[in-house]
């Protein structure tokens, strides 16, 4: 599976754009639509399913990760109830600005004089119940913030960061999965076609039949790349499986 | 095209080619079916366009932005549009909403309304509405939300003289000629005023 998460809301808006559904009037009924192709793919895919997290860290020169951590979605510094969102994942569109630029953006994030597009750390657990934090910029340049080892379990802070900031992480979790609604990105052609077919079942059966075709070869390929070994790694079989033979 | 520009051709036409003071068939009562024919043109356009290229978009420069708070009363987030939305097939009055967070909001037909309890934990990221009349009701609202940005197509019974209509290019000719078609056969002048048996102002 790789690292790079879709929301499931980013299919949905790409179907309703080839429908040419300016008024997304039928996205609902799609999202449900690839809900339930997600739970069949995660059903039969043999996946083990995504976690998303968010926590929040005091600074330290060095921080320690949550157990539970795989890696990074989403990175902010929190300070006077304002996050600033230095990191996304790949998912996301970013433009980074300069690091003067950055620099003056974060203490306007800060201090509450900055108004652009809003980010959400999700599934930030608050004495015992999830909720979401909310953190604005995303064009941010995280140089001299922090630094991340991934090996360690450790986040590096930088010297530009405050030490009454908190860091806010949210990052995927090994523990078991939740229901919230973020796919691997190889998965986006098969439950898009999966979508469509349910989506044309009532309404026109050759494209329903069509996309249902197309979603079951998706479907293979998605599962031959899960599944995909070298050769090099099946003729290394073979020969342990000789050599032991011989032996 | 302009309203009153509209006006002033269908004038024309009913009249003869003369603007006259003195018509049965005045201003207002082309306004008053302005509207009529425009909501008729706008639907016969969308399907058009449906028809021939697939495409379900009336052309935005018909749409306009208005600035609405969110009202959080009775513990609903609700949004009350300024102006009346133009009552247009599948909800098309309405492109889209947006919250001064940059959420963007899916629409929800009635049916589709009992399920939305189920479904707002599964999309806890996805915000949702319902229109009903001049009200519209938020789902999954964020907290930091307090005003929408609603990009709707006023009705055209809102507009004044100077105002574009709704009237996408290449459909004009056949709006003017359902207000003229309208009002043809209507009575232009008044009874001319000899008293003998013959009216020389009524239509034939």
């Amino acid at each position: 599976m790789s690292k790079a998460l879709t929301s499931i809301e980013t299919i949905a808006d790409d179907i309703c754009g080839d429908l040419g559904d300016s008024t997304s009037r039928f996205k609902f009924s799609i999202l449900r639509k690839l809900l339930a192709g997600w739970r069949d793919m995660m059903l039969y895919m043999g996946n083990e399913g995504i976690c998303i997290k968010t926590a929040v860290l005091n600074v330290d020169n060095v921080v320690e990760l949550p157990e539970d951590f795989v890696y990074e979605m989403k990175v902010g510094i929190k300070r006077n109830g304002h996050i600033a969102v230095l990191s996304l994942n790949d998912a996301v569109e970013k433009q980074l600005l300069s690091q003067e630029d950055t620099e003056k953006t974060v203490c306007d994030i800060w201090n509450g004089g900055f108004f652009g597009s809003e980010y959400i750390f999700y599934n930030y657990d608050w004495n015992g119940s999830l909720g979401e934090l909310y953190g604005w910029g995303g064009v941010l340049n995280c140089n001299g913030y922090y630094n991340i080892d991934r090996q360690k379990g450790e986040i590096y802070i930088g010297s530009l960061v405050p030490d009454d900031a908190e860091i806010v992480i949210e990052y995927q979790s090994s523990g078991q999965k939740d229901g919230l609604t973020l796919v691997p990105t190889e998965w986006w052609a098969a439950l898009k076609y999966y979508a469509l077919s349910e989506w044309y079942a009532s309404k026109n059966l050759n494209l329903a039949q069509y996309n249902r075709l197309a979603y079951e070869r998706e479907y293979n390929k998605t599962k031959r790349l899960y599944n995909w070994r070298s050769s090099l790694f099946i003729a290394n079989k073979m020969a342990e499986s000789y050599r032991s033979s011989v032996h | 095209m302009v309203q009153g520009v509209a006006i002033d051709l269908v004038l024309l036409r009913v009249n003869g080619g003369k603007l006259t003071d003195d018509g049965n068939v005045q201003r207002d009562d082309i306004r008053a079916y302005i509207p009529i024919a425009c909501n008729l043109v706008t639907s016969k356009a969308y399907y058009v366009n449906r028809q021939q290229e697939g495409d379900r978009d009336f052309p935005s420069s018909f749409y306009g932005t208005y600035n609405c708070a969110i009202s959080q009363s009775n513990g609903v987030a609700t949004i009350v549009f300024p102006k009346t939305v133009v009552p247009l097939p599948s909800n098309q009055g309405i492109r889209y909403l947006i919250d001064n967070c940059g959420n963007t909001y899916t629409p929800l037909n009635d049916s589709e309304v009992p399920m939305i309890n189920y479904y707002k934990t599964q999309f806890p990221n996805i915000r949702f509405y319902r229109r009903t009349g001049m009200v519209a009701q938020l789902w999954n609202v964020s907290p930091l939300a307090n005003n929408v940005n609603a990009v709707i197509m006023i009705d055209p019974e809102n507009f004044a003289d100077t105002d574009e209509l709704p009237i996408q290019a290449g459909m004009e000719q056949e709006f003017l000629d359902i207000i003229v078609q309208h009002f043809t056969g209507q009575r232009q002048q008044p009874a001319d005023a000899d008293v003998d048996s013959k009216d020389v102002n009524v239509v034939p």
